[in-house]
């Protein structure tokens, strides 16, 4: 029994023309780390709305099909209470500071003060996260004077420290680094480890493939492919997606132009580079 | 053209961006700037333009320091695109929108009207022009922004971290655009994140590390010191990093580096 | 440039650590009394009183270079409209040009004056001695719900919260060529271009603000753990017997300069 499930699912926003989301059929298993891709206007963030109860609670608009977390449905629920449930990080770093913490310490802490969480347990919670994603520099800085990395860095730290069941990232880490980039997934992953399911809108394909274990690949508000990631990248759908799948795909279908060999998936650095040191030496031994 | 020479920036807080940077870039060249969260690349920049004066140390622009001149007297030479498009948007239509900066310039109304088609038409803007910016989504207001600023015509570009959030569709008409303009002999200078878009599109690669400048050399020499590389919080493209365990000569895009891995395979014989 | 889209300051007395509803009391009765009287000396001594508080909650520098901020142009148009043109004065002071500052108006704007300086010094000290989440966590315990505290937080925050965007959006214009430096009427231009991304800008980031605070269980239906101990202690009990002692006081001067 899926922990979310899409039933025929569409949308369309009260001033635009056309549908965001268009009959969208989808369920989430618990413990799943899910991506979602598409192009830019794909109706990928309306998907991570109509998850998080957003669309139809705040955003109006024409609204079908169902939406079901954890056997209930988001239009019988109030927002408030679905997001007991659903954690959700926005893109845009800087309006999700709340403006009533001092520092980033306290902006971290807020979340788990509305919640209820015992004091002692919210110092011991927000002092991990803060480690985890490598922020405790910053904890006396006011959230509004960081750079649009470090605010982005701090809206996740804020989010993920309630440890909500599932876990809504709108792409996290447009403006961070590539390590920070890298940091960010880590710190996802440890929370998939702990039990909570992911939903991650992402543009950084080599990456995904390496965390996420499904993926939804959304085109002009519909759903295209969605599955287990190395079925939905290698197939040959994927190609009317207009978007690309990580390198490595790429790398392999160029390969198989000058070796012969059993198709094998290759999603990963660490998968790409078994399969090049197994090709160079088996051109050793043939030679 | 833009010489910067001992380059000191402090923020009024007394965070010191800018540690003593010198550089030159010439007329026509293509520049990336690289490296951490914090390290000064958007604060560099700004020198640029005027918006923030040194501390110590000059900033010229043909000749000119920006000490002498205000912002909008450097913008008939420095174009900037700012990394949030709603920042600058307020007229109604995108055509207004894109007529805007080039009227701050000059009065040749003619020759507005043939550079802003022009424009429209490389940002894929052309069927939208008489819609509202805000009518669009965020990802299509970049564009508004990159194409309200390249009307201006201006020598030298700045794009404040273009990339982000872009999915590939719109990464390669970027690339298009930084094309276009490296034809009309624009200095293009980038501020990004997406090591395989700086790769692909950029022979000079400077990395900004702590507020100072760690490397400035060729994309290629940059980006084979995985090591220097990590010190910035930066990675090599991921292509590049198969070349650097493979031991073959770095590359940026697929088909050289299988071409390279067969040849190193071939030669072992 | 320090960023701070409240007033308040992280520094503790005895005034600081009051509950917030205390003070509320406090900036309350400075509402009432200054409009009890028309007495000079005794608006002058209820200011005072104001300044003998952010002394001695450690802020007086802070309130000051604040006060002075807000209410200096004010007082200053003020004091120059009243003196001169205050109908039916007829005691003159002086004369400037074609001019008479009359006495009147002097007065008249000098008790104008000290009730703005009263209330809004009181509302200042308020504001600069209470963390913001306190201000809304006190609010919440005794019955108001947290939404309204927040209406209150973020009403608050809207000048300094636009302050920093206009900022940016200045930085954005002046590189497409748009003068603000200069006259009046070199800024006067720039106007339109800076005021409505200023205003499009902060109405897409409200909504956007909202549904983040939702994300942080703002609205959650839980009790909302406190990390701040609310309970009245005696000052508190104090202060409030002290604050209405005052008022009362204010308003059986009134009724009996009313009588006499």
């Amino acid at each position: 029994m899926a922990l979310v499930e899409l039933k025929d699912l569409s949308f369309k926003y009260q001033l635009a023309d056309e549908f965001a989301l268009k009959r969208i059929n989808l369920k989430i298993e618990e413990g799943d780390f899910y991506a979602i891709v598409g192009a830019n206007g794909s109706g990928k963030s309306s998907l991570c709305y109509a998850i998080r109860g957003f669309i139809p609670h705040f955003h109006r608009g024409d609204f079908s099909g169902e939406v079901l977390v954890a056997d209930q449905s988001n239009s019988q629920r109030k927002l408030g209470e679905i997001g007991l449930d659903v954690g959700f990080v926005f893109q845009n770093p800087f309006s999700q500071i709340s403006g009533v913490a001092m520092n980033v310490y306290e902006e971290v802490s807020f979340g788990l003060e509305n919640l209820g969480v015992a004091k002692e347990m919210i110092a011991h919670r927000v002092e991990e996260i803060m480690t985890l994603l490598e922020i405790e520099h910053l904890r006396q800085r006011n959230p509004y004077n960081l750079s649009g990395g470090e605010q982005q860095k701090v809206a996740i730290a804020s989010v993920m420290v309630m440890e909500p069941r599932i876990l809504i990232l709108d792409e996290p880490t447009s403006q961070l680094d590539p390590v920070g980039t890298e940091q960010v997934f880590k710190a996802i992953e440890l929370m998939k480890n702990r039990g909570m399911t992911i939903i991650l809108v992402e543009h950084k394909m080599e990456l995904i493939s390496y965390f996420a274990n499904k993926v939804a690949v959304l085109k002009n508000g519909e759903l295209l492919l969605d599955g287990p990631i190395q079925d939905v990248f290698t197939s040959p759908v994927f190609a009317h997606s207009q978007i690309k799948p990580p390198v490595y795909v790429e790398v392999n279908s160029e390969l198989k132009k000058h070796f012969d060999y059993c198709c094998e998936e290759v999603l990963t650095h660490e998968q790409c580079t078994a399969l090049l040191h197994s090709l160079k030496q088996r051109s050793a031994i043939e030679k | 053209m833009i010489n910067v020479t001992e380059l000191v920036y402090r923020y009024p807080t007394g965070f010191d961006a800018l540690r003593g940077i010198n550089l030159q870039i010439d007329h026509g060249e293509k520049v990336a700037i690289i490296g951490q969260n914090g390290a000064g690349k958007s604060s560099l920049v700004k020198h640029f333009n005027g918006l923030l004066k040194p501390t110590s140390g000059d900033v010229t622009i043909n000749g000119v320091n920006t000490k002498e001149k205000t912002t909008a007297q450097l913008s008939r030479w420095v174009g900037y695109v700012f990394q949030n498009p709603d920042d600058q948007l307020f007229k109604n239509s995108i055509r207004e929108e894109l007529l805007f900066g080039p009227r701050q310039l000059s009065t040749d109304q003619v020759k507005i009207d043939e550079i802003v088609l022009e424009i429209a038409h490389l940002t894929g803007l052309e069927s939208s022009l008489d819609k509202n910016p805000y009518d669009l989504s965020l990802s299509d207001r970049k564009f508004v922004s990159i194409a309200s600023v390249l009307t201006m015509d201006q020598d030298v570009v700045i794009l404040d971290e273009p990339t982000a959030g872009q999915s590939d569709d719109k990464i390669a008409l970027l690339e298009s655009i930084v094309n276009y303009l490296q034809e009309k002999g624009k200095t293009i200078i980038v501020i990004a994140h997406d090591m395989e878009f700086v790769a692909k599109n950029f022979t000079r690669v400077i990395v900004l590390s702590g507020g100072k400048i760690l490397m400035d050399d060729s994309a290629d020499r940059v980006f084979a010191q995985p090591e220097k590389l990590r010190q910035s919080q930066l990675r090599p493209p991921h292509i590049t990093r198969l070349c650097l365990e493979f031991g073959l000569p770095v590359c940026f895009n697929v088909p050289e580096f299988v071409e390279a891995f067969v040849n190193s395979c071939c030669k072992r014989s | 440039m320090v960023c701070l889209l409240t007033f308040y300051e992280q520094k503790r007395s005895w005034f600081a650590d009051l509950n917030p509803i205390t003070k509320l009391y406090f900036v309350g009765v400075m509402f009432l009394i200054p409009f009890l009287t028309d007495n000079l000396l005794i608006l002058t001594s209820y200011f005072l009183l104001i300044l003998a508080l952010a002394y001695s909650s450690k802020i007086f520098n802070r309130f000051c270079n604040t006060l002075t901020r807000i209410i200096l142009p004010l007082l200053i148009l003020l004091f120059i409209m009243q003196s001169l043109l205050y109908p039916g004065g007829e005691k003159i002071i002086c004369q400037i040009w074609f001019m008479s500052v009359k006495q009147e108006g002097v007065i008249f704007a000098s008790t104008i004056g000290l009730r703005l300086l009263i209330v809004i010094g009181s509302i200042l000290v308020f504001l600069i001695t209470t963390h913001p989440k306190d201000m809304i966590m006190a609010l919440e315990q005794k019955g108001v719900p947290s939404a309204i505290g927040y209406i209150v937080l973020s009403t608050m925050q809207i000048i300094p919260h636009m302050e920093m965007m206009s900022k940016r959006i200045l930085d954005a214009q002046k590189s497409r060529g748009v003068e603000v430096e200069g006259n009046i009427w070199v800024r006067a231009k720039a106007y339109l271009p800076v005021v409505v991304p200023l205003i499009l800008s902060s109405i897409a980031q409200l909504e956007n603000k909202v549904m983040a605070l939702e994300c942080r269980a703002f609205n959650a239906p839980v009790k909302k753990t406190s990390m701040v101990d609310f309970t009245l202690t005696g000052a508190d009990r104090f202060v409030r017997i002290i604050v209405i002692l005052i008022l009362v006081a204010a308003v059986v001067g009134r009724v009996a300069s009313l009588w006499l």
